[in-house]
This record gives structure tokens, sequence and C-alpha cells, in this order.
């Protein structure tokens, strides 16, 4: 058998951050952040791994390395808007995680029409692309209202589905 | 945040985005009127006015047939 690196990195990396959550004496921010880890590297683990009955052949599959490729820029968003709330009133803290999803989103929008204007990305998925980016605008806008005057607006917990999808698009787009 | 995670959105993102977000995440101080507005401006722009600033960033002339159907497009 020859262990892949990657797993046992990601396993050891889990095991780790899991046994770190269960130490009480650590700030609960500490723990939550440590469970999170601990959730999360295995399953980026996972990405690497392979069944018994797939070949080498398979394995290298486009398909694989696509998925990849979309989950991982998921997961490393996920984390950072974990990370973002660590310190702050409520406010503050809303108001950087809502910059955190906008400078991501727009960030990825914009280096997708890079590509377009370039010609080295096709122009298929633009239209609904830019219908999603618009909704992700406007709510962005209602979230802000939310955050701003306290009203019980929309919570950015949609926002956050919303650039999600968003973003997996642009990933595809971009393959 | 750690050296990895940084690498890592250097990787995924470019360096600008990941500079951005870095400062994002280290900055603590209180939330200003002018942040607000900053988001607010931002926000209020479309699909189009990102694919208008991508040309002129690009140095395609907006009244050119690339251009003028790109914008079509991202309406």
């Amino acid at each position: 058998m020859n262990p892949s690196w990657k797993t046992t990195l990601c396993g050891i990396l889990g095991a780790l951050c899991v046994g770190l959550s269960q130490i009480h004496e650590l700030a609960p921010l500490w723990v939550k952040i440590c469970a999170l880890l601990g959730a999360t590297f295995p399953n980026v683990g996972l990405l690497f791994a392979r069944d018994n009955r797939v070949t080498s052949e398979q394995a290298c599959s486009k398909e694989k390395r696509k998925l990849a490729g979309v989950i991982l820029p998921v997961l490393l968003v996920c984390g950072l808007l974990s990370f973002a709330g660590c310190a702050g009133t409520p406010q503050q803290t809303a108001v950087k995680t809502l910059g955190t999803i906008q400078t991501t989103t727009i960030g990825a929008y914009d280096g997708y029409l890079a590509g377009i204007v370039a010609g080295t990305v096709k122009t298929n998925d633009l239209p609904d692309i830019s219908k999603k980016f618009n909704l992700f605008q406007a709510s962005f806008l209602v979230a802000l209202d939310g955050v701003q005057y306290n009203t019980n607006a929309i919570a950015p917990e949609n926002l956050q589905v919303i650039s999600t999808d968003l973003l997996n698009l642009l990933t595809k787009a971009e393959k | 945040m750690n050296w990895l995670t940084i690498a890592q959105l250097i990787v995924v993102y470019g360096i600008p985005t990941a500079e951005k977000l870095v400062l994002l995440w280290l900055n603590n101080e209180p939330v200003t009127a002018e942040r607000f507005a900053e988001l607010r401006d931002l926000a209020g722009q479309t699909a189009k006015d990102r694919m208008t600033a991508a040309l002129v960033r690009a140095g395609v002339p907006l009244d050119s047939d690339q251009a003028r159907a790109l914008l079509a497009l991202t309406a």
C-alpha cells in the first residue's frame, strides 16, 4: 500500500483539531474554530482519496479535478467567514462578514469578466451569471440595510447562499 | 489567519483580492458611515457596470463590436 501524504496530513490535522476542540480551557471561539477545522480537514482529505477499485487513469479524471476546484474555494470562503467574525461588536462582525462576502464575490466575478474580455473563457454562461450577480448585489443592499438600520430584512445567511451559488457557477464556467 | 490560509487565498483569488480579505479580517476599527457608504456604492454596481470597467481595464474601446456584444450579454 502506498499511503498518500495529502490524505494522511488531512487526517492528522483533522484529528488534532477535533482533539483541541475538546479542551474546554480554550476560549469558546477557539473551541468552535477547532471543531470547524476538525470537520473540514477530513473532508478535504477525501477529495484526494480514491476507492480500491478506481484505477490511476480514472483517478486523474477531469471531473474529479473540477469537483475539487469547486469545493476547495467554497470551503475556503466558509472558513474565512467564520474567521471574519472573530472580534468586535455584532455590527462590526456583520460588516466584516458582508465585506468578506462582497470582496470575494465581486473579485471572482471580475476575474471571470477579465477572462471573457481576454477571450480565454467562453461567453455561454455570461447572461445567467450576470443575472445571478445582479441578484447578489440586490440582496447585498437589503442585507446591508438590515445591518445598518437593524431592520428585519434578509438574513446574511441567505446572502452567503447566493454568493456560494454564484462562486460555484463562476468556478465551473472558468474550467 | 496563518500563512497557509493566506497562501491558499493568493492561489485561489490572486494577490489583490487576498490582500483585501486579509485587511478586512484584521480591521477591528468601529464601523463608520463611510464604510457603509463604501459597501453601498460597490453593491450598487450592476453586472453591466462591472463589464464596462473590465473592458476599460483591458483597453477595449466601448464602441467596438466586441464591447457592444459583451455588454449586451450582461444586460
